[in-house]
């Protein structure tokens, strides 16, 4: 028995099939991500003098890392291939409740923030059930409900912004060492959900349903509450996003998040996670917000005219899933 | 007249197709029939020109055919009818109709709507439909969709119409509309392919029958030639090179598995009724369709049960989905099309056989998290165990051969440790060297392991080399049970000829 399993053990291997170190990083989803992060960093550290600056690198840091809960939030359900137009509009709403908390009823600053996560999570819970249960796209159900989360904010607020409790703002504008409080933040989701999706058992579902929804339901998963899980991660992330936001910014108005569901999606794109569903790269992930934020912080530092400003972004958007595609291309070859 | 001359088809360690030659003549209603992976939609996809033949000719009306893909099949008058319906529901009848051929009414870029709606109307005479061409699509029946797709078959000028299966999604009021078409064409000279797993269809419609067994043409000859039973042998045919196992010897162990009274409205089956023992091998034999497949469905929660009891080492239990299936009863069920249904094919081999088993692989109990030593050390113990054919565990599923895919798609529930394992068809498709090494993995569950296993499959061989009590399912209800390890001793041909029994 013992020969068969040993012959069975070499014929298994063929020689000389193990890649190079240098062709496996191009095999990784994230690998483009990386490039992509070098290049710019030459391009703008060359092109002005205070993009390496330890200032700059302090707020980019900041910023960073709250894109990175934006992503987050788009992430937990592309994961599924699904997708969550509603972003932005849980932030809003996320933000305009906590102002609501904070100055109205004089709530203390640990309590709103406890509250403000759990309302983002009944948020997701509804989109999650009404995905289950109307058995429509989760474009068509979110987009709605992005709406309604949107009205609701803007019908509580009017629309004006309100003052924070004292000290909230100490969160996003601390400094510790070279780096910010939130950029500790940001590591530490990165690691957390790298942590889910590789060593926790509800990780492995998730995966399980991103990768192919009826095999997971035949191997016993409950697809339903996987789904419903998904939602409710992304929109508790996207009113962390609003608290770190708020924080951050020192005040709190229901125009926040109204352009987070676009990047969002961009930060996913360029960091290598597949919008149909079935991977997660908590490296390409992380490069992603970086990515996006070093290139708004660099056209501002380059002096370019603000109000170009997004049609230089969406160009280097493209160069940078350009890359993605020209990635996949070789992979594919070096089999 | 559409002639096949020695057409083979391989695939990676299978033969798909083997020197197939027969004919199809005009006005003439041709069966192809077989069960799953006898080699059917091979042949239908190399007529239609999505593959090519390794070796043969396909020839029409003395010309041989090139096909590159199935546009040209198109062009030399070759259509098919799927057994899905591709029509699009928003579209209008008229606009499905020359979809694909609507740059012949295109001037300038743009639509001549007049004579969209002449043609279609000229098709949709010709499948006597008496419907308006500027309705959509959407809210018509599933026999008036079907017919419309023959509509759209016929509007290529089609010579060769072929029907993949047309009537699975029709009542039988609705399929006889469309055999009152079909019979109509013959009239019209259309050389007509018809493919279906319903044997009365065939027997009513049909001219002509071709049999397939494993990739080889088995017998054609015509329908009186071809009373039902003389199909059915075709089909199963006899067991040849049947390799006898030994006994197993289970009669007196405890029953794993029991099912009462078993019902389903979905599939229209009423008190079926069976016991599994511990190290027992048994086999659901039957046609696609049979209620073998359907009955397990039902019993794991997949489908909803309209009735009856299940019972778990005689315990009551309620098995409503297939999650309570494993984890509360230890069931383990490896599905038929382990593509669509078995296996995450963009994923590792790894994640693949560890997916139902992480528990095995905490780091310790009281801390749930996943350990990727001992998860590796699981996935490598399967694979060497099954003997996967793969550069390491990290190698995708989606690029292993197919009888390398089931190995994962077995290891899978292996490692799950289940008590009760149902392995549906695991050999489609998987070459023979493959086949025999999971035969054997199969029969070890049940000898050494002293699982409770049963095997679902059509394949006459496989069955009677494992099974050692055979369920017959026939029409959605069980016909037939054959038990005895003396029975199973017998010449593979005695064996076969009693299960063919069954079916008359």
């Amino acid at each position: 028995m013992s020969k068969v399993t040993n012959e069975a053990r070499q014929t298994n291997r063929p020689a000389g099939k193990q890649l190079s170190p240098l062709k496996r990083f191009f095999m990784e989803p994230y690998s483009s991500a990386v490039v992509a992060i070098v290049l710019l960093l030459a391009v703008f550290s060359i092109s002005t003098d205070s993009f390496l600056s330890q200032y700059n690198l302090f707020n980019l840091s900041r910023t960073a890392s709250i894109y990175a809960f934006i992503a987050a939030a788009q992430l937990m359900v592309a994961v599924i291939g699904g997708m969550n137009l509603a972003v932005g509009a849980v932030g809003s709403l996320s933000t305009v409740l906590m102002g609501e908390m904070m100055q109205n009823y004089g709530w203390g600053t640990v309590p709103t923030v406890i509250v403000t996560i759990l309302v983002g999570g009944i948020c997701g819970v509804i989109n999650g059930f009404l995905i289950n249960k109307l058995k429509l796209q989760p474009f068509v159900i979110t987009l709605a409900m992005s709406f309604v989360y949107n009205g609701i904010s803007v019908g509580i607020s009017h629309g004006m912004p309100y003052e924070l409790n004292e000290g909230f703002d100490a969160l996003g504008r601390q400094q510790v060492g070279p780096t910010s409080m939130l950029f500790i933040l940001m590591v530490i989701m990165v690691v957390v959900l790298l942590i889910f999706f590789r060593y926790l058992r509800v990780g492995r579902d998730v995966l399980a349903v991103g990768g192919n929804a009826t095999a997971a339901a035949l191997s016993g998963i409950k697809v339903d509450r996987v789904n419903i899980l998904c939602n409710t991660a992304s929109c508790m992330f996207a009113a962390i996003a609003a608290l770190l936001w708020a924080s951050r910014s020192g005040s709190a108005t229901s125009t926040t998040g109204s352009d987070w569901m676009l990047y969002s999606f961009a930060i996913c794109a360029i960091g290598g996670i597949r919008l149909n569903g079935g991977n997660f790269t908590a490296i390409g992930f992380f490069c992603g917000a970086w990515i996006l934020t070093m290139i708004r912080n660099g056209l501002t530092m380059m002096n370019v005219d603000i109000y170009y400003e997004q049609a230089f972004l969406g160009v280097i958007i493209l160069l940078a899933v350009s890359l993605e595609s020209l990635r996949l291309k070789m992979a594919e070859q070096m089999k | 007249m559409l002639e096949l001359k020695h057409i083979s088809k391989y695939f990676p360690g299978v033969k798909a197709l083997q020197d197939i030659s027969v004919d199809f003549r005009e006005g003439e209603i041709h069966a192809i029939l077989g069960e799953n992976g006898a080699g059917k939609s091979t042949l239908m996809k190399i007529i239609c020109g999505i593959y090519q033949a390794d070796e043969g000719t396909v020839v029409l009306d003395g010309k041989e055919l090139h096909l590159k893909g199935y546009k040209d099949a198109i062009n030399s008058g070759i259509s098919i009818v799927n057994q899905e319906i591709n029509l699009i529901p928003d579209a209008s009848i008229a606009e499905n109709i020359i979809l694909d051929k609507m740059h012949r009414f295109t001037k300038a870029g743009f639509v001549d709507w007049k004579g969209v709606h002449e043609m279609a109307s000229k098709y949709l005479k010709m499948v006597k439909l008496d419907l308006n061409p500027k309705m959509p699509v959407r809210h018509l029946s599933a026999a008036n969709k079907q017919l419309i797709q023959i509509a759209k078959a016929l509007s290529s000028e089609a010579k060769v119409l072929m029907l993949d299966e047309p009537t699975s999604s029709l009542t039988q009021y609705e399929a006889k509309i469309l055999f009152d078409l079909v019979a109509d064409l013959k009239k019209q000279g259309v050389i007509m392919i018809f493919v279906s797993h319903k044997l009365e269809e065939v027997q009513a419609i049909s001219d002509r029958v071709t049999v397939f067994r494993d990739g080889c043409l088995v017998g054609t000859d015509t329908i009186e030639n071809m009373p039902r039973d003389r199909i059915v042998q075709m089909m199963i045919g006899r067991s040849s090179s049947y390799i006898y196992r030994g006994r197993l010897d289970a009669e007196n162990n405890e029953i794993a598995l029991e099912a009462k009274n078993i019902c389903s409205k979905k599939y229209g089956f009423e008190n079926l009724s069976f016991q599994l023992r511990r190290g027992e091998l048994l086999g659901f034999y039957g046609l696609v369709g049979s209620g073998r497949t359907e009955l397990i469905r039902t019993i794991l929660g997949v489908d909803k049960m309209t009735g009856g009891e299940v019972y778990v080492n005689g315990q009551l239990a309620k098995t409503t989905s297939l999650s309570d299936s494993l984890h509360k009863y230890h069931i383990g069920y490896v599905t038929e099309n382990r593509k669509e249904e078995g296996l995450f094919l963009d994923y590792s081999i790894r994640m693949n056989i560890c997916m139902n088993s992480l528990q095995k692989d905490y780091i310790s109990p009281t801390l749930p998290l996943i350990s990727s030593k001992k998860e590796s050390k699981n996935a490598e113990e399967y694979r060497q165990k099954l003997e996967i054919r793969a550069p390491s565990i990290d190698t995708k599923v989606g690029s292993l051969s197919g009888g390398n895919q089931q190995k994962v798609s077995i290891a899978k529930w292996l490692s799950a440790d289940c008590d009760i394992i149902i392995i549906d068809e695991p050999t489609v498709g998987v070459d023979i060297g493959a086949k025999e090494y999971i035969h054997r993995l199969i029969w070890n569950m049940a000898e050494k392991e002293k699982k409770a296993v049963i095997l679902i499959s059509s394949d006459m061989n496989e069955m009677i080399s494992l099974a050692r009590r055979i369920l017959i399912f026939k029409d959605r209800k069980i016909v037939n049970e054959l038990k005895g390890e003396e029975f199973f001793a017998r010449p593979g041909e005695e064996i076969s000829a009693e299960i063919g029994k069954s079916f008359i």
